[in-house]
């Protein structure tokens, strides 16, 4: 009776999905960089003739600072591609722009549910090289489409990332 | 329907069954593409396949497929090979929200037997626990759930995924699955409808144990529900664990009309019933370029005695089934190709009679080796070549029965 109770109140438990998202985002964030408080401010991915015809549509790139108005580094919101199903994902890198956590915030379905594997992530740390699902970065049993858009993803990331410096944008 | 009949008074029953259910996988995928076009909100005309795959869109489309070519190989008899579109699958997925999702998989088999091979409705509760219900694949070791032929190395799946974990296994049932991503573990936990293991005639037997009682979604019956659970568990990087479970009776047809207090017409229809508690243990590990896997079945089969006795069968009292894989991508350091070249090898042994009881004498035919070693080229992510051979020896064989394979595996 009490398993049901419990399923019953998820049930009428109705939140917006990207809420959450950017919940679990901040308490990432939080979590990483060990303080609370940390301003996100969102630098804008339009207008820079280098990022055309890059998919910048679903990434959300924030420069991060503590209360004290220093510089902490910058995390990037995204979306990759399941089997059935998106799911977001968060990039944080430090003030040099090496990248220090990938972590999967939502995902939906099971199948491919073992990117969300902190260990497998790991590999995409202090790592600035262009990552090849299955080389560089070892591949997975039991997810093809999610490891493979996950690695593609995070390979745009990155790229993203070099064009704003280039372009004296963080 | 009237008019099929007068066309088709001297087809026989065979063709005419082929013909209604062409017609009927006609209708099914006009009306799933249909409805995938009707639930885009935008007006500007599209090519149909960049409206079915774009971004937001609700549907899903995949498939996989199989084309084998199987040659027996014997120094003194002449024995023909065989050609076979062994199966050619489509999925559909069809996101009604964000949380209520259906998926469906038809099967066509050796070109011309259908099968509805999944159909269920997932609903997510919460972020660690989903409902589903339908048609489910059960969750039996790594085969039954991966059969995609890109993800396994050889041309046909392996015989311990034919004879103690039948695959592809599916049945009517309803429970809950979910991802902790926290504890890097899967699980599902379904209640199914169980093996028909008597319907008039036994149908369970030695030789392949429980693979004639599926039921397989096509009006099933039910005497007594049997339950089914998974759980993995990928918290190491590139490991992945499993431990499934699946326990419950056979289901018999002799129930059916008993009255609930004839408890000696009770008695012979339990007779027609064995109990099924069954462990499969597996782990897939990718590291650099290597790929392991390993599978361990154990099932414990109950009451197989009177079972025997009443069908006539030589059902064994335990089976047993396991294999160890290796495979290792050659190309793995080569930058430039994008191809992977896996040779592959592997040990597999199953025995359903690995115990029987008191009467019976154990069939050694029933005790199978084999070694298979092949290569397979993987053109890309969902396309693959695959060659073996397959080296297959019974207790009861003097001689190790070579076969060739070779294959074309699709997924997509």
């Amino acid at each position: 009776m009490k398993i049901l109770s419990i399923i019953i109140s998820s049930i009428l438990l109705f939140e917006g999905v990207s809420e959450k998202v950017v919940k679990k985002a901040d308490k990432a964030i939080s979590i990483f960089f060990n303080t609370e408080n940390i301003t996100k401010k969102i630098i804008s991915l339009d207008n820079y003739s280098k990022l055309k015809g890059t998919d910048t549509e679903q990434k959300t790139v924030m420069q991060l600072t503590d209360k004290n108005n220093k510089n902490l580094g910058f995390a990037v919101l995204s979306k990759g591609k399941g089997r059935f199903d998106d799911f977001d994902f968060i990039v944080i890198y430090n003030n040099n722009l090496v990248v220090k956590k990938v972590k999967v915030l939502k995902y939906i379905s099971s199948r491919g549910a073992e990117i969300c594997s902190n260990n497998w992530l790991k590999q995409f740390v202090n790592n600035s090289q262009k990552h090849e699902y299955g080389k560089n970065i070892d591949a997975l049993s039991g997810a093809t489409i999610s490891a493979q858009s996950i690695v593609n993803e995070i390979n745009l990331i990155n790229k993203i990332m070099s064009t704003l410096k280039s372009e004296k944008a963080i | 329907m009237p008019e099929l009949d007068l066309h088709c008074k001297n087809k026989s029953f065979f063709q005419l069954k082929m013909i209604i259910m062409k017609r009927i996988i006609g209708v099914l995928t006009l009306s799933i593409i249909a409805l995938g076009l009707f639930a885009q909100e935008n007006d500007t005309p599209k090519n149909m396949a960049e409206d079915l795959m774009s971004r937001e869109s609700k549907l899903t489309i995949g498939g996989y497929g199989s084309i084998d070519f199987n040659q027996p190989l014997n120094s003194d008899v002449i024995q023909n090979g065989t050609l076979d579109v062994h199966r050619m699958v489509l999925m559909f997925g069809y996101k009604f929200n964000d949380r209520t999702q259906f998926v469906t998989e038809i099967e066509l088999e050796h070109v011309k037997e259908v099968f509805v091979e999944q159909a269920f409705l997932d609903y997510k509760i919460n972020d660690f626990i989903h409902f589903r219900g339908g048609l489910m694949l059960i969750p039996m070791g790594i085969i039954n759930q991966y059969h995609e032929p890109t993800t396994f190395n050889g041309v046909e799946r392996p015989i311990i995924d034919g004879a103690i974990a039948p695959t592809t296994w599916r049945e009517i049932g309803a429970g809950f699955t979910g991802n902790i991503k926290e504890a890097s573990l899967k699980y599902q936990l379904y209640v199914v409808n169980g093996f028909n293991g008597y319907n008039g005639v036994g149908t369970l037997r030695g030789k392949d144990g429980l693979r004639k009682g599926r039921q397989k979604g096509a009006e099933s019956f039910m005497s007594s529900p049997n339950i089914t659970a998974r759980v993995d568990y990928y918290g190491i990087s590139g490991l992945s664990l499993g431990i499934s479970g699946y326990f419950g009776k056979s289901q018999s047809t002799m129930y059916n009309g008993i009255n609930k207090n004839n408890e000696t017409e009770i008695a012979v229809a339990d007779s027609t019933v064995v109990g099924i508690s069954m462990i499969g243990l597996d782990a897939r590990y990718s590291i650099k370029g290597f790929q392991l896997r390993g599978q361990y079945y154990f099932t414990g089969l109950s009451n197989t005695d009177q079972y025997n006795k009443k069908t006539g069968k030589d059902l064994g009292k335990t089976m047993t089934g396991f294999y160890a894989e290796a495979g290792y991508n050659i190309f793995h350091s080569f930058q430039n190709i994008k191809t992977e070249l896996i040779p592959f090898v592997r040990y597999q042994t199953l025995n359903t009679h690995a115990s029987v009881t008191n009467e019976m004498i154990t069939n050694d035919s029933y005790k199978i080796d084999e070694i298979a070693f092949g290569l397979g080229w993987k053109m890309s992510k969902g396309a693959m070549l695959k060659a073996d051979m397959q080296l297959l020896k019974s207790k009861a064989d003097d001689n190790y029965k070579k076969t060739l394979n070779i294959g074309i595996a699709i997924w997509f």
